[in-house]
């Protein structure tokens, strides 16, 4: 029970039939060459069809069965000349011809068409190739077609990704992508070679993620100096002061894929929705502690810590390494993680070299 | 907020300084306690268990009804050598 492709399979029909009764076919060839169906189906195997009586039209899915004569049951009608099955009783003779109907083609080929910086409601049967690096003023919504069948494909192709604006994918209204209700966003895409496509499942209602190309975003950040200036014990501070008042320290990025990364406040800040984050954190300080007290390093969203390292030092003149990894819970866009730091006694500093690593967990 | 650990993974070493350093990573590989720097492997020990269970910063804190396991101390590090205490 296969599907069927082949070239030059065409007969006449030995019937005319109703709307809902199967060609039967002779089986034999029409004339100029063209093969019978029996001479490529077995019984059970499928095929699509274009049948005309030089009048009528239509075309479908039709499942064959051998037999004296060999039927070919009308399965599904995709398209026709008067919208529905065709009754083929009061006209001329009906030749039956083995196609790939245009719009099965459309799906498997996904034609190609430039994404452009515009909201866009999608076609069916598209790869939107979009280049987004001039992308100059906001966010774009692409929106799936409304009017889609079963089977109908939708992708879309960051040929160059931005660092300040995001391509939103959504279903149409009243439709859901991935269960996720029209109008609400799937996710986003904004880096460099992610491929997205999307499959119509039912008419005009439900669309799956069919191929999942997202890249998670990675940054890893790391100091090329100690922080300064007057920290008091106990408190915590994040190297660049954006929590805390001392002096800053640099970030730079080793890493930054997504650009979700940023050197000026040492924060991951999420650009889509996600699952939750991957982060690690390390630090030494700048100076010694002396004997019982402690130094630490969190990750934290601002309110919750989710990474912890603290480390006691005996004796003086010690120097602690401190290193936590961990998971952060799913964030909304917007949200945030960052490294921030505590020691137990003032003044003693961050060293350059601490470490901010975090990788997205996808949605 | 009141938290489930159910393991935590001790580990001693002696540095190459001759001091020693104890870690405690809680169930959740989240959170780390530790102490290093100490001359005494025992007082690593205390110090590092001192830090999880006695800190005052919630953030490392155990509570009430937390449950764990501690596994015992998992290998002394001497100087590039490695044995089971």
């Amino acid at each position: 029970m296969a599907h069927i492709v082949a070239d030059w399979i065409k007969e006449t029909a030995s019937n005319k039939p109703d709307g809902s009764t199967a060609f039967n076919l002779p089986d034999t060839g029409y004339t100029g060459g063209y093969g019978s169906f029996d001479s490529v189906l077995a019984t059970g195997d499928t095929c699509f069809y274009t049948a005309t009586n030089t009048v009528a039209r239509e075309t479908g899915l039709g499942t064959f069965t051998a037999g004296s004569p060999d039927t070919l049951t009308r399965t599904t009608i995709l398209s026709s000349s008067t919208g529905s099955a065709i009754d083929w009783s009061s006209g001329g003779d009906v030749t039956v011809e083995l196609v790939d109907p245009a719009r099965q083609v459309g799906q498997s080929w996904l034609a190609h068409v430039a994404g452009t910086d515009a909201d866009t409601t999608m076609v069916a049967n598209h790869m939107y190739v979009v280049d987004m690096s001039a992308w100059a003023t906001a966010d774009r919504t692409y929106t799936l077609p409304a009017a889609a069948v079963a089977g109908d494909r939708v992708g879309i192709m960051v040929t160059a990704g931005d660092a300040s604006h995001e391509l939103i994918i959504t279903a149409n209204t009243g439709d859901t992508l991935n269960g996720i209700s029209g109008g609400t966003e799937w996710s986003r895409l904004f880096i460099t070679g992610e491929v997205v496509i999307m499959r119509c499942t039912a008419d005009a209602a439900t669309w799956i993620v069919e191929y999942d190309g997202r890249i998670p975003c990675f940054m890893m950040l790391r100091t090329t100096n100690a922080t300064s200036g007057t920290q008091t014990g106990g408190t915590f501070y994040a190297p660049t002061a954006t929590t805390g008042s001392h002096g800053a320290a640099t970030w730079t990025a080793e890493v930054n894929i997504g650009s979700a990364g940023t050197t000026a406040d040492g924060r991951f800040t999420a650009r889509r929705a996600n699952n939750g984050l991957i982060v690690t954190a390390k630090g030494t300080t700048a100076n010694a502690l002396t004997d019982g007290n402690y130094a630490a390093v969190f990750a934290w969203n601002g309110t919750t810590s989710y990474v912890t390292s603290q480390i006691s030092v005996g004796g003086t003149a010690v120097v602690p390494n401190f290193a936590g990894a961990g998971t952060f819970p799913p964030q909304a866009v917007g949200a945030y993680a960052e490294l921030i730091y505590r020691t137990q006694e003032s003044n003693k500093y961050l060293a350059g070299g601490a470490f901010f690593g975090v990788k997205e967990i996808l949605n | 907020m009141s938290r489930k650990i159910t393991r935590l993974r001790f580990e001693v070493a002696k540095q190459r300084d001759g001091r020693w350093y104890c870690s405690i990573n809680f169930g959740n590989g989240a959170t780390f306690a530790g102490a290093t720097g100490y001359n005494r492997r025992r007082n690593a020990i205390q110090s590092a268990r001192s830090v999880m269970e006695h800190s005052q910063f919630a953030e490392l804190r155990l509570y009430d009804g937390d449950e764990f396991t501690i596994l015992e101390p998992a290998a002394v590090i001497d100087t590039g050598s490695v044995r089971y205490p």
